[in-house]
């Protein structure tokens, strides 16, 4: 499913620092994780999450390193540090508190 | 590595506009991201990695309306404030020049001619301000109306040229009676007004138009 661009924004600097936050990730490792992990659901593609990992690195709340790979090819793996934990906490807090404000307007329940 | 994501490597080379080290980790991992694509689904055209990858007009539509400060490139920001010192440098030495004359020479040359190049001084840093201000303004919307920029980045050589080199040749019947240098000389600062303006202009538009680190650049 297709969510619309503003609600994914918010999201996915959260989703992901969570799956870094379980083990160290490649870009490509990354997209197709966030899809997994979804069931299907979050559809974030290459041309959203690389800027974001970017972004991310450049306030250091990730670190990315280079490894060699099986064959030839090396890539770079993505790290959560710890001031990116520490956001990532907070992050989810916020969607949590969030996420029950929503619910008072949509019915769900918590 | 195939055929396909060479060319579209070297054409985001191309395009991408930050710090050659930078540059040089952030194509690595899009080549490497690419191979990886490859080795899991097979062969990609080079259509597949645009409609994959390619989110340039979108990206730069957004960065053009939002004019971040961290979208700014600090290269051409440099480059850019070098241009406008340069603008202002002229009249400011002429301002200057005017009054160690008039030190020198005990005040007899009258208040005038210091005077109007404090004036010009005010006004260059005037127009200097509301170019870079303009252009800025202007180059952060969708569509980019060169002209108009190009236009407010060369007032500085236009007022040099219609005040300091038409104006006083058209009032008097030759150009031996102000003097050539004097032509010649302001004839050379508009020159140099209209490159700076040039230059300055190109900056305020490639500032906007280029995101700082993406794989997806226009």
């Amino acid at each position: 499913m297709r969510y619309p661009k503003e609600l994914l924004k918010g999201i996915t600097p959260l989703v992901i620092m969570e799956i870094l936050r379980e083990a160290p990730c490649s870009g490509f490792h990354l997209v197709g994780a966030i899809r997994a992990r979804s069931g299907d659901t979050l559809e974030i593609g290459e041309g959203t999450v690389y800027p974001l990992l970017y972004r991310l690195e450049g306030k250091k709340l990730i670190r990315g390193e280079w490894e060699a790979g099986k064959g030839t090819r090396s890539h770079k793996v993505y790290r959560l540090t710890r001031r990116g934990a520490e956001e990532l906490e907070r992050q989810k807090a916020t969607w949590r508190d969030f996420a029950t404000a929503v619910s008072l307007f949509t019915g769900g329940s918590q | 590595m195939s055929e396909a994501i060479e060319r579209y490597v070297s054409d985001v080379a191309r395009r991408l506009w930050v710090k050659a080290e930078r540059k040089r980790d952030i194509l690595e991992e899009l080549r490497s991201h690419l191979e990886a694509i490859e080795e899991a689904e097979g062969l990609l055209s080079e259509e597949a990695i645009r409609a994959r990858f390619d989110t340039s007009r979108r990206l730069a539509g957004r960065v053009n309306r939002s004019m971040r400060l961290r979208d700014v490139n600090i290269p051409v920001l440099t480059f850019a404030l070098i241009c406008v010192v340069l603008v202002v440098a002229f009249p400011t030495m002429n301002f200057l020049c005017w009054w160690i004359i008039q030190i020198r020479d005990g005040w007899s040359h009258g208040l005038s001619a210091p005077l109007g190049s404090a004036a010009e001084v005010g006004i260059y840093l005037f127009l200097t301000i509301a170019m870079v201000l303009g252009g800025c303004t202007l180059a952060a919307r969708a569509s980019y109306p060169r002209v108009l920029l190009y236009l407010i980045a060369l007032w500085p050589a236009t007022y040099t040229l219609c005040f300091r080199v038409v104006s006083p040749v058209m009032t008097r019947a030759r150009v031996s009676d102000i003097g050539l240098n004097y032509v010649c000389g302001n004839a050379f600062q508009v020159l140099v007004l209209a490159l700076a303006g040039i230059v300055c202009a190109a900056g305020v538009m490639r500032l906007f138009r280029y995101p700082r680190e993406e794989w997806h650049v226009e």
